[in-house]
């Protein structure tokens, strides 16, 4: 479990023992309405040691990396940047991807291109 | 003045009123917009994927931005966070600098990123290279009457500190003061400060549209007659996607949506034609027949005192 946890220290450059679960993060969080963990809970469970917990929740999914929580976090904690970790972390498992080559060109031409990004920063194992 | 337009893969494809209207509208103020070949993607599709192949991508644009001696002029929100990161990164991180630089095969030493050039947001050219009194000598029609509400999103300021702390991330004027100069009333309303969900939209649409939707619900409340904004994901979000959320939340909206560009050309007296009016989701007509119909009154009013 510390391999995991020590991970998401070294890809995000963040100490996650700094946060103190003043929740302002979350507070601000415009995805957090509909996240099964709200961001501080994710941190907490990292702090605790568990992160399969944090993983499994949908939230590092659902957070749009508007980095609204990274500006008003009092300990300066860069939590987009754990989230960010979090989705690379899983990303390399292949657990769910895009086969881009496998999109028809019917497909690409009526997606919008956000999509198609955000599928690429998301999906793409 | 003079930049490289970095244009990014959302602008030239699904925001084509956007790139036209910067053209037309830099052309007027006199900002030279450079297009050079060698720039493609900026690199943060691939971020959460290959961090690495990241860094990379953002680093080839930079560099062909050095090479021709341009500072960088970008269109997206998402691009120009990530070039701005990135060089900063590669400035202050020779270990990273060399990596990347002999992948791509340059010479190290020859090559300073954030050292050597600027990566700006066209909006905050306009506002701090440009500025105000610049602008506003040339405008030619003045949009009074007309109602906007800015937006903002999150990464033309967000994260703070690799924009130097430019403006305010929590209580943002930059484009406030530029709808300003064109003599629309720039309105504040709740939410201002949020983000249009772009970022979600390939995980969970349905949650994506319903945080477009709280702020199209705040800005129909506080009357104005468009939103007005500066990155194509949100533009997406609000355009492209607001007749989608109307019907998902059974209302309707019907609220043009502005690049900023678009606006300030109306006021410098551009023809809606050239300013890419066409290609808006939501029509626009009846505000441009609006700020027309005023315009011709004043220069009756003119013409005959
Ligand atoms: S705002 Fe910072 S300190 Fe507060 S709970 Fe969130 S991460 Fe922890
Ligand atoms: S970056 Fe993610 S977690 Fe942070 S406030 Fe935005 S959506 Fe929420």
């Amino acid at each position: 479990m510390q391999d995991i946890i020590d991970k998401v220290s070294e890809l995000s450059e963040q100490n996650l023992y700094s946060c103190y679960q003043c929740g302002k993060c979350s507070g601000g969080c415009p995805s957090v309405s509909e996240m099964d963990l709200l961001p501080n809970q994710v941190i907490r469970l990292l702090q605790l040691g568990m992160p399969d917990d944090a993983s499994n929740a949908n939230t590092m999914w659902i957070c749009a990396s508007c980095f609204t929580c990274t500006v008003r976090c009092p300990k300066g904690v860069d939590i987009a940047k754990v989230m960010e970790a979090l989705r690379q972390i899983s990303l390399r498992k292949n657990v769910d991807y895009v086969e881009v080559r496998e999109i028809s060109a019917k497909e690409i031409s009526i997606l919008p291109q956000i999509a198609l990004v955000s599928n690429f920063r998301k999906q793409t194992a | 003045m003079k930049y490289a337009l970095f244009l990014g893969c959302t602008a030239p494809t699904k925001a084509r009123n956007y790139e036209l209207s910067t053209r037309r509208v830099a052309e007027a103020i006199g900002i030279e917009l450079i297009d050079l070949p060698e720039f493609e993607c900026c690199g943060f599709p691939v971020k959460s994927v290959h961090y690495e192949s990241f860094i990379l991508i953002a680093a080839r644009n930079l560099i062909a931005a050095e090479d021709a001696g341009l500072n960088i002029c970008v269109l997206c929100s998402a691009c120009a966070g990530t070039l701005v990161e990135v060089s900063r990164y590669l400035a202050s991180n020779d270990k990273a600098r060399q990596k990347v630089l002999s992948k791509l095969g340059k010479e190290d030493g020859k090559y300073g990123f954030a050292q050597n050039i600027k990566v700006k947001h066209l909006i905050r050219i306009l506002h701090e290279d440009l500025g105000s009194e610049k602008i506003s000598s040339k405008i030619k029609r003045k949009l009074s009457g007309i109602t906007v509400a800015p937006h903002y999103g999150c990464h033309y300021l967000k994260p703070s500190d690799i924009y130097d702390n430019y403006d305010d991330s929590e209580n943002p004027h930059s484009l406030d003061e530029l709808i300003e100069i064109t003599a629309a009333k720039s309105i504040d309303y709740l939410e201002k400060e949020h983000c249009c969900g772009a970022g979600v939209l390939a995980i969970n649409e349905d949650i994506a549209l319903s945080i477009a939707q709280k702020k199209l619900d705040s800005v129909k409340v506080s009357g104005a007659d468009a939103i007005v904004l500066m990155c194509p994901f949100c533009g997406a979000m609000y355009d492209e996607n607001q007749k989608r959320i109307g019907t998902k939340f059974q209302t309707s909206y019907n609220l043009p949506v502005l690049y900023y560009p678009q606006l300030l050309g109306l006021a410098l007296g551009i023809n809606r034609k050239l300013l890419g009016f066409n290609l808006n989701k939501v029509k626009a007509d009846s505000l441009l027949e609006r700020i027309e119909t005023k315009s011709m009154q004043n220069e009756q009013c003119k013409f005959s005192s």
